[in-house]
C-alpha cells in the first residue's frame, strides 16, 4: 500500500507534535525509511512548525538556540559520518539522500531541520532470551523503574522489549507468569512496546505442534536479532540485563 | 489548594512564553503586554474557582484567550496586518541587531522570512490560529489544547493539520519575486565587469 494513503495528515501532524503512541510512531518510522515522499511531507510539516516557533522567539535568545542547533547539527553529522564508515555503502547512500539540504541559501531555520529527525530522544531496546522467572522479573522491574524515572523527568523515551529463544515464553499467553504485569505495564506507559522473534515462534510451533497465542498488542518481528540490530541502526540503545 | 502565590509563581515562570503567545495573536508588543495584564487581573479575581493547581495552565490561557476575543470584539485599535511593515519597532525583538551575529544579508533574509510568517499566520482564521500558536509557540499538548478550547482531541488534530496546510499555502503560493537577492547570489551579467 502507498504509505501516503496509509497515514492521514492528522497523524503526520500528530507525529510532528510528539503526540503519537509508541506503536504508531514505530509504524510511521518504518514507513518513512522506505518512502522518501512521506519523509518529504513530514519535513515540510516540521518546517512549518519550526518557522512559526522561531519567528516568535525573542531575538535576544536566538543566537543561543541557533548555536545549539549548529552544535547539534555538527554532532549529528559527525555521528552520521561515523555510522557511515561502519555501516558501509547502502547506509551512507540513505543518509546523504535524505539529509542533503537542496538550497544552499536557506538560513538557520531551514538548515536546522535536518537535525530534527535524528534528534530523537535516547530510546532503549532490552532483550529477554531466558525462561527463568527470576530473570524475567528483573527485566520487567528494570523496565518499570526506567519508564517511571523518565516519566518523572518528563523525557520522551521509548522502550522496547525484544524476546527471542526461550524468552518468547514470557509473551506466550499460556505459559507466561506475568500476563497481568505485562498488560498493566503496557497500559500505564504508552511509550513501551513489545516485540517477539518470528522465527522462534514458528520453530516452537513446529516442534510442539501447537499454535502459540501471544499476549495482545505486540509486534512479531522478522527475527529477534534483526529487530535489535534494526533498533540500533535507528539510534536506539541496546541494554542487556 | 491553589492560591495567589502559586499564580504569581506560574506567571513569572511562564511570562516569556505567555508574552510570545499573546504577541502571536495580536502582533503588537504593547497590546500583548496588556493582554497578559488583563488576564492576570481576571485570574486574580476568579482565583477561588480553581480547584487544582494542575489545571492552572489551561485555565490561565483560557482567560487570556477570552481577553483576546474581547479585544477583537471591541475592535480596540488593533493594528492591521498591512501595517506589519519591516520596521519592527513594535515587535518583541526591536533590539535584535545588538545580539544577532548575522551578516546584513542574512539578517535581512531572516527578517523577511519572519515577516512573511507573521503575515501568513494572521491570515489564518482565529480558531486555526489559536490552536496552532498554542501547539507551536506555547508548546501545549493536544490534550491541553482540547481543554483550553473546549473541544475533543479529534478537532484539535484536524485544526492543527488544516492550519499548517493553510500556512504552507500562504507561504509558498505568494511569489518570491520581491525578495532582495544578496549581491553575491545575483547572476553575473556579461559586460558588467
Amino acid at each position: 500500500m502507498n504509505s501516503n494513503e496509509q497515514f492521514s495528515v492528522e497523524l503526520l501532524n500528530a507525529y510532528i507534535d510528539g503526540e503519537l503512541s509508541a506503536e504508531d510512531e514505530l509504524e510511521l518510522l518504518e514507513a518513512m525509511q522506505k518512502d522518501t515522499s512521506l519523509l518529504k511531507r513530514i519535513n515540510e510539516l516540521k518546517r512549518m512548525k519550526l518557522l512559526v516557533k522561531n519567528t516568535y522567539l525573542p531575538s535576544a535568545k536566538q543566537p543561543d538556540s541557533f548555536t545549539k542547533y549548529r552544535q547539534l547539527k555538527f554532532s549529528v553529522l559527525a555521528s552520521a559520518l561515523l555510522s557511515v564508515g561502519i555501516a558501509g555503502g547502502w547506509y551512507s547512500h540513505h543518509y546523504t539522500s535524505v539529509y542533503t539540504v537542496p538550497n544552499s541559501r536557506v538560513s538557520h531555520i531551514d538548515t536546522s531541520l535536518d537535525t530534527v529527525k535524528v534528534k530523537e530522544p535516547w530510546n532503549i531496546v532490552l532483550h529477554v532470551n531466558s525462561n527463568d522467572p527470576y530473570v524475567q522479573k528483573t527485566i520487567l522491574d528494570e523496565t518499570e523503574s526506567l519508564l517511571e524515572s523518565f516519566k518523572q523527568s518528563k523525557e520522551k523515551v521509548k522502550v522496547e522489549i525484544v524476546a527471542y529463544g526461550k524468552g518468547v515464553y514470557l509473551f506466550d499467553s499460556k505459559k507466561t507468569q506475568y500476563k497481568q504485569r505485562l498488560k498493566s505495564l503496557k497500559n500505564s506507559f504508552n511509550n513501551l512496546s513489545y516485540a517477539v522473534c518470528g522465527r522462534t515462534v514458528t520453530r516452537l510451533e513446529k516442534n510442539q505442534g501447537r499454535k502459540i497465542k501471544l499476549i495482545s498488542k505486540m509486534t512479531v518481528a522478522r527475527s529477534g536479532i534483526y529487530q535489535i540490530i534494526k533498533r540500533q541502526k535507528q539510534g536506539w540503545n541496546y541494554i542487556r540485563i | 489548594m491553589f492560591n495567589k502565590y502559586k499564580l504569581s509563581k506560574f506567571c513569572s515562570e511562564q511570562r516569556g512564553l505567555l508574552l510570545q503567545l499573546a504577541y502571536s495573536w495580536c502582533h503588537d508588543r504593547v497590546l500583548a503586554e496588556d493582554l497578559l495584564q488583563d488576564a492576570l487581573v481576571k485570574a486574580l479575581k476568579n482565583i477561588s474557582k480553581v480547584k487544582h493547581s494542575k489545571a492552572i495552565k489551561a485555565w490561565f490561557i483560557q482567560i487570556m484567550l477570552n481577553c483576546w476575543r474581547d479585544m477583537l470584539r471591541k475592535k480596540q485599535d488593533l493594528r492591521d496586518i498591512d501595517e506589519l511593515v519591516s520596521d519592527d519597532s513594535n515587535s518583541l525583538d526591536n533590539d535584535s541587531h545588538l545580539y544577532e551575529k548575522l551578516t546584513p544579508e542574512e539578517s535581512l533574509y531572516q527578517k523577511e522570512l519572519q515577516l512573511n510568517v507573521k503575515k501568513a499566520l494572521s491570515r489564518l482564521s482565529v480558531k486555526y490560529r489559536t490552536v496552532l500558536t498554542l501547539v507551536d509557540i506555547y508548546g501545549a499538548s493536544y490534550t491541553e489544547v482540547s481543554v483550553i478550547i473546549d473541544a475533543p482531541i479529534g478537532t484539535v488534530m484536524s485544526r492543527v493539520s488544516r492550519a499548517r496546510e493553510e500556512l504552507r499555502k500562504y507561504l509558498t503560493v505568494e511569489p518570491d519575486l520581491e525578495r532582495v537577492v544578496p549581491l553575491y547570489n545575483r547572476p553575473v551579467v556579461r559586460g558588467d565587469e
